[in-house]
C-alpha cells in the first residue's frame, strides 16, 4: 500500500491517501508523490490596470498581464472569484500557457508586470514560480496577489523573484479567518512579516463586510498591528464588500464606514490609507504625507494626474515610498 | 366501550409505528457517523488511481511533480 503525502505548501498540511486532492482541489496523491494539475494551464487571463490588483504605489497606469488557475486554499464566503477559486480544474475552461508563453504575451501587450491573481496563486505555486523566473530575467515586475496563507519555506524561495505583494489581510481575529475563510490569522500574519523583511513591496487590503469584520475596535487593531509590524508606509486599502457567494443576503459597506476606517488607520499613524471600490473618493487618490498635497489623482482605476517624481513629491521632495519606475 | 377501546388501539398502533420510525431514523444517523468516524482514521475506501488518471487526461489535464510535500513522519522533501 502506497504511504499517505502530506502537502507542506500551505498551512492546511492536507494529508491525502492515494488518489485524493488537498483542500486546494488542485493538488493530488498519484502513485504515493504530489502533482500539481494546474501547471500551465490557466482558466482566467486578463490584462488589467496595476490599480485593480490594488497596487497604488507600483508603476502607476502601466498595464498588467493577470493570469489565475482553478482553485485556492481558502473558502472565503465573500468571494468575488468563486467560480473559479471554488472549483477543480476539470470545471473550468483552461488553456495551455506555459511560462515562456505567458512571459511573451506580457511583452507583446506592452504589459510591465505579471499579476498572478483572483484565486490565490499559493495553489499554482511551481507554475509562479517558473514563470516569476524567466519574467524577472526579461525585466518584468511580478506582483503576488495573495491571502498569504503559505508556509515558510516555499515562500522564501518565492521572495527574491517577486517584487511586489497585494495581501489580502482578511481581518485580525482567529475567530473571523475560521468562521469567514476557512483558514488562520496567526501564518497570514507571520508570512507578511516574512515577506516585508524580505524587501517585497508590499500593499494590504482589507476587505470591510458589514457586522463581520467593520468594528472600530477591529479596524483599530489591525491598523496598529501594521504601523508596529511593518511600519507607517506600506500601504492599506479598505475595500467595500459588495454581496457575493455566500453572502448575498448582506447589503454592501456603506461609504461613511470605509471613510472612518480611513480615519482610523490615519489617526494610526498610517501614511497610505486607501478607499477601494467607490471610484470617485477622495480616499482613492495619494496625498503627500509631510505637506498634504495631492500626489496622484485617481478616479477608480484611472491615472488622472500624477506629481510623484523620481519617487519624490514634486511639491516637497519627500520620498514616497514605492516601485515607480 | 367497544368502539372506544377500538379507537385506543388504532392511536396505540399509530404511536408505535412512529416510534418504531423514530428510532429507526436515530440508528440509521448513528450507523452513518461512526462509519464517517472510523472513515476519518484512515480506513477510507480505496480509489481506483487508474480511472482518476484517466479522467484527469480526459479533462487535459498533465499532472506536474509538485514542490513542498513529504511523506508524514518522514524527513521534508523537495521536488
Amino acid at each position: 500500500m502506497l504511504p499517505i503525502v502530506e502537502c507542506r505548501l500551505c498551512h492546511h498540511r492536507c494529508r491525502l491517501n492515494e488518489g485524493e486532492r488537498g483542500q486546494c482541489r488542485v493538488r493530488i496523491n498519484l502513485d504515493g508523490k504530489l502533482y500539481s494539475l494546474v501547471y500551465g494551464k490557466p482558466c482566467s487571463v486578463h490584462i488589467d490596470p496595476i490599480e485593480k490588483k490594488p497596487l497604488y504605489h507600483v508603476l502607476p497606469a502601466s498595464a498588467s498581464f493577470s493570469l489565475a488557475t482553478a482553485g485556492c486554499n481558502l473558502r472565503c464566503k465573500f468571494c468575488q472569484n468563486w467560480q473559479i477559486s471554488q472549483s477543480p480544474p476539470e470545471e473550468t475552461e483552461n488553456i495551455d500557457l506555459p511560462p515562456e508563453s505567458v512571459v511573451r504575451e506580457a511583452l507583446n501587450n506592452r504589459c510591465r508586470s505579471i499579476a498572478y491573481t483572483y484565486s490565490d496563486p499559493v495553489i499554482f505555486y511551481e507554475y509562479m514560480l517558473d514563470t516569476a523566473k524567466l519574467a524577472k530575467q526579461n525585466g518584468l515586475i511580478n506582483i503576488f496577489r495573495t491571502a498569504a496563507f503559505i508556509e515558510e519555506a516555499p515562500l522564501l524561495e518565492l521572495c527574491p523573484f517577486i517584487q511586489t505583494a497585494s495581501v489580502d489581510l482578511k481581518g485580525i481575529t482567529e475567530e473571523y479567518y475560521e468562521k469567514m475563510c476557512s483558514a488562520r490569522l496567526e501564518p497570514v500574519l507571520q508570512a507578511i512579516k516574512i515577506m516585508h523583511r524580505q524587501g517585497v513591496w508590499l500593499e494590504l487590503t482589507n476587505l470591510i463586510v458589514p457586522t463581520w469584520n467593520d468594528k472600530e475596535k477591529d479596524i483599530q487593531d489591525l491598523c496598529r498591528w501594521i504601523k508596529d509590524n511593518l511600519g507607517p508606509d506600506v500601504p492599506l486599502h479598505f475595500s467595500r464588500f459588495w454581496p457575493m457567494h455566500q453572502l448575498k443576503s448582506l447589503p454592501p459597506t456603506p461609504e461613511k464606514t470605509l471613510a472612518r476606517a480611513r480615519e482610523i488607520g490615519l489617526a494610526a499613524g498610517l501614511h497610505y490609507v486607501y478607499v477601494g471600490n467607490i471610484p470617485e473618493h477622495e480616499g482613492n487618490n495619494t496625498y503627500c504625507p509631510k505637506d498634504g498635497k495631492l500626489l496622484i489623482h485617481r478616479i477608480g482605476y484611472s491615472t488622472l494626474e500624477n506629481n510623484i517624481i523620481d519617487g519624490k513629491c514634486k511639491f516637497c521632495v519627500t520620498n514616497i515610498p514605492g516601485l515607480w519606475a | 366501550m367497544t368502539n372506544t377501546t377500538k379507537s385506543g388501539d388504532k392511536l396505540l398502533i399509530v404511536l408505535l409505528v412512529l416510534i418504531v420510525l423514530m428510532m429507526g431514523q436515530i440508528m440509521k444517523e448513528n450507523v452513518a457517523s461512526i462509519r464517517m468516524a472510523v472513515l476519518a482514521n484512515g480506513a477510507k475506501p480505496k480509489v481506483d488511481v487508474d480511472k482518476v488518471k484517466a479522467q484527469l487526461r480526459q479533462a487535459g489535464l498533465k499532472p506536474y511533480e509538485a514542490q513542498y510535500w513529504g511523506i508524514p513522519g518522514a524527513q521534508p522533501q523537495k521536488d
